[in-house]
């Protein structure tokens, strides 16, 4: 994936991912409130340093690694880089991330 | 990018195979409040609210409630008047740093480290307790969940081994409870961890005051870096510099060039100018051509100019004009050399040879191995030197003025923080007292629920002398030892009658209760002459005065008396009378100041000290009472018996501390308290604290 930046809009909606992931979560007893807690202040602390698609990705993998229940915002972010690993499709990653709302 | 590739079919997005995913782990960690917050931000999300304010909401509410192992390590990088820095996960302290700074930080972190440990422990033992798991399975989820801090048994088991020896090793604790004196080892850590760590209100107490001391280190004023860190710097810098210096001038020497003490210092001014290493080097052929005699500096020059006027020559046209007067200007040289060469001195040729041999391995294109023979001299000296120079025109740049007043700025800074390490020190024995505290006025104000009931009761049933005598114990039991003046809105704390009346349990036993009684009674005895024969007054009646327990023998009540006397000692009023003097004697012998916010003492200083053997009656004589009696958190259900009965608290508690009859005194009434045994009871309720976790401890 290219190291084109993330828009604004976009940041936005993956907070929102990652919001109702962990909301979701938390309901369903996959994970605890505490682990919400502490999963809010690891993602607050990095998300918006991230930059470009490849740090967003790492980030992701390491927030999966500590809280496995947001590993279906990497997993989906992944299968749209090994589909748009064409530097013109960014726009398109976009859009689609886009439609998720 | 590919048809193939481009036309997949598209991942469906399911936020609940996310939340799914990994883990099928069914927590129950999360409590009904936090379940409704959750609820009430998935609505709020769903009327737009940002995924990012949820989030930010959710790390709020546990910053309220938590003190991180990161807010340690902030607060512990406010010590050392600003010399101390977080470095991955640990403080360190500038190498800078003063002896006076160094001590403030290492106190500061001494405590924080403590205090962390031990909440960081209790944090997994609280959690086996409210989910009754034990901790391989509590310490697994969490760190599936992330939180690696404590990885593993060992883990737990060192992080509980540091915090319990460092609640252990609190002097004020022991003064708190003098019974942990006769305490080593296991018994004493588990008396602690019974105690105090089973307790939710404790480790709420130590939160709230880390999170009180963290903003008053917030507010420490900074101290601005200045000139006698440059001070610092310069000397450091200018011992590097000089011991590069010497080593290069010594390996020049070694090179075979013989510097005198002048060129030396020449040397040693000129290198100063230079910014790269090449630059030295050229400093350093500078300054041995003014060491070598100019003829010989000449005679070398001739030769580079030699060696530039044949290139011209042979660059040049045949019989240009360019290659004629090159020519002319090479044989001129040549001459000249051939001259300075026949009139050199021996002494001037030695030199000559040590001068070629010095230039041979200056020039630019010889620095690799002038470089190899003297290992990083020259870089090193440029960057020492540079930092010198920094130094040096940080420290012009600063005042004396400022020096004087960044110096005052630290003695303040080391004062205030001084003033946090004492605050530090006691954080945990203060959270004691403010959960005693707690406690007592809890326990008080459920005591005068149950006395209102019965005296309800008694109304109905018990005939009028009966009812007056229930209320006669009850103000006994409000007023006699630790009293509440309601027009001062202070606690009064009857320091002498405590210690009588502890005396005459002690050495009564279950009679000392009853002496007790009857005073409290009023109960009415005649007075006796020296002869033995019964006072009177004047008019003829006997002289009566109330009972006085340790004086007065239980032999001079009238039947009438030993009637009513017997009456209430059979009811439960004895035992609520005894477990509130053993509550008003254990508070009252504790730093009331502390304890109870407003108090005043009268009738004595001190409470009394019981000796070993003492207690050791006293557990003979009301052990029953102790252990089996109300716990009053909760009223009768919530009797230590019952836990034990229902297998809720471990074994047998007491029979830790067997050998220890103090303790076993002490653990009692902390229980009459509902601290530590029972604290679950009051803070969870219904969920045990203590019997869970202590399970899953001896599960490990």
């Amino acid at each position: 994936m290219d190291q084109k930046p993330i828009s604004e809009e976009t940041r936005r909606i993956l907070y929102n991912h990652l919001a109702d992931t962990m909301l979701e979560s938390i309901e369903n007893n996959t994970m605890s409130y505490e682990g919400g807690q502490e999963s809010s202040d690891y993602i607050l602390q990095r998300f918006d340093e991230l930059k470009t698609y490849p740090e967003v990705l790492q980030f992701l993998e390491g927030l999966t690694k500590k809280w496995p229940a947001y590993s279906s915002v990497l997993l989906y972010l992944k299968n749209l880089e090994q589909e748009h690993n064409d530097e013109k499709q960014v726009d398109k990653i976009e859009a689609e991330i886009k439609h998720l709302t | 990018m590919s048809d193939a590739v481009a036309t997949p079919e598209k991942p469906q997005f399911s936020m609940k195979e996310a939340a799914q995913f990994g883990t099928e782990i069914k927590l129950a960690t999360t409590t009904d409040e936090e379940y409704e917050h959750v609820k009430s931000l998935r609505a709020e999300r769903k009327d737009g609210k940002e995924g990012k304010s949820v989030i930010e909401e959710i790390r709020a509410r546990r910053r309220e409630k938590q003190f991180t192992r990161h807010d340690s390590l902030s607060l512990e990088a406010k010590f050392g008047a600003g010399s101390a820095s977080i470095e991955g996960d640990k403080t360190t302290l500038a190498a800078s740093a003063t002896v006076e700074e160094q001590k403030s930080f290492e106190l500061a972190r001494k405590e924080i480290s403590g205090i962390d440990s031990y909440l960081r422990y209790s944090d997994i033992f609280l959690e086996c307790s409210r989910t009754g798991e034990n901790i391989h399975d509590v310490i697994a989820r969490r760190v599936r969940n992330g939180d690696t801090s404590v990885a593993n048994r060992d883990a737990y088991l060192d992080l509980r081994n540091e915090a319990l020896n460092y609640l252990g090793s609190k002097e004020e604790f022991e003064e708190l409870f003098p019974e942990l004196k006769d305490m080593y080892g296991i018994t004493k850590q588990e008396f602690i961890e019974d105690a105090f760590v089973s307790d939710p209100l404790f480790r709420a107490a130590v939160v709230e005051q880390m999170k009180r001391i963290q903003t008053r280190a917030d507010s420490l004023q900074p101290v601005e870096k200045a000139s006698d860190d440059h001070d610092r710097i310069i000397d450091e810098s200018h011992e590097k510099y000089e011991d590069s210096k010497d080593k290069l001038i010594e390996n020049l020497e070694k090179f075979g060039i013989t510097l005198s003490g002048e060129t030396k210092e020449e040397i040693g001014v000129a290198v100063y100018k230079a910014n790269t290493p090449e630059d030295l080097l050229q400093v350093v052929a500078q300054s041995l051509q003014k060491s070598v005699s100019p003829e010989v500096v000449r005679l070398e020059s001739l030769k580079q100019s030699i060696k530039e006027e044949e290139a011209k020559a042979n660059a040049a046209t045949k019989g240009s004009n360019t290659e004629i007067a090159a020519k002319d200007q090479l044989k001129n040289y040549k001459a000249e050399v051939e001259k300075m060469q026949a009139a050199l001195t021996d002494e001037q040729k030695v030199e000559r040879e040590q001068y070629q041999k010095a230039l041979q391995n200056l020039l630019p294109d010889k620095l690799d191995a002038l470089t190899t023979y003297l290992p990083d001299y020259a870089a090193q000296i440029i960057a020492t030197r540079q930092e010198l120079q920094k130094a040096e025109k940080a420290k012009v740049s600063a005042s004396p003025e400022a020096d004087a007043k960044r110096a005052q700025a630290i003695d303040t800074r080391l004062k205030a923080e001084s003033g946090i390490v004492t605050e530090l020190d006691s954080v945990a024995v203060d959270a004691m007292m403010k959960v005693l505290g707690e406690r007592y006025d809890e326990m008080q104000t459920l005591e005068e629920a149950r006395q209102a009931r019965v005296e309800e009761e008694a109304a109905k049933t018990a005939d009028e002398q009966s009812q007056a005598d229930v209320k006669a114990v009850h103000n006994a039991i409000n007023e006699n030892w630790i009293d509440y003046d309601k027009d001062e809105r202070k606690r009064v704390v009857n320091t002498e009658r405590i210690n009588h009346d502890v005396t005459i349990l002690t050495y009564f036993g279950e009679d000392g209760v009853r002496l007790l009684l009857a005073r409290d009674l009023g109960l009415q005895i005649p007075q006796k002459e020296k002869d033995g024969s019964i006072a009177k007054n004047s008019k003829g009646e006997p002289i009566t005065a109330v009972f006085v327990p340790g004086t007065d023998d239980l032999s001079a009540l009238s039947p009438e008396q030993r009637a009513r006397l017997d009456k209430i000692f059979e009811s439960q009023e004895k035992t609520a009378y005894v477990q509130k003097l053993f509550k008003d004697y254990f508070i009252a012998g504790k730093d009331t100041g502390k304890l109870l916010k407003a108090i005043k003492r009268e009738k004595g200083s001190g409470i009394i000290k019981l000796k070993t053997h003492e207690y050791a009656l006293l557990e003979k004589h009301f052990a029953t009472d102790l252990r089996e009696g109300k716990t009053g958190v909760s009223e009768d259900k919530n009797t230590i018996k019952e836990l034990k009965k229902a297998g809720i608290i471990k074994g047998n508690l007491l029979d830790l501390v067997k050998d220890h009859p103090r303790a076993s005194f002490l653990i009692a009434l902390l229980a009459l308290l509902g601290v530590g045994l029972t604290a679950g009871i009051a803070a969870g309720g219904g969920t045990i604290i203590a019997g869970a976790a202590s399970a899953a401890i001896k599960q490990l």
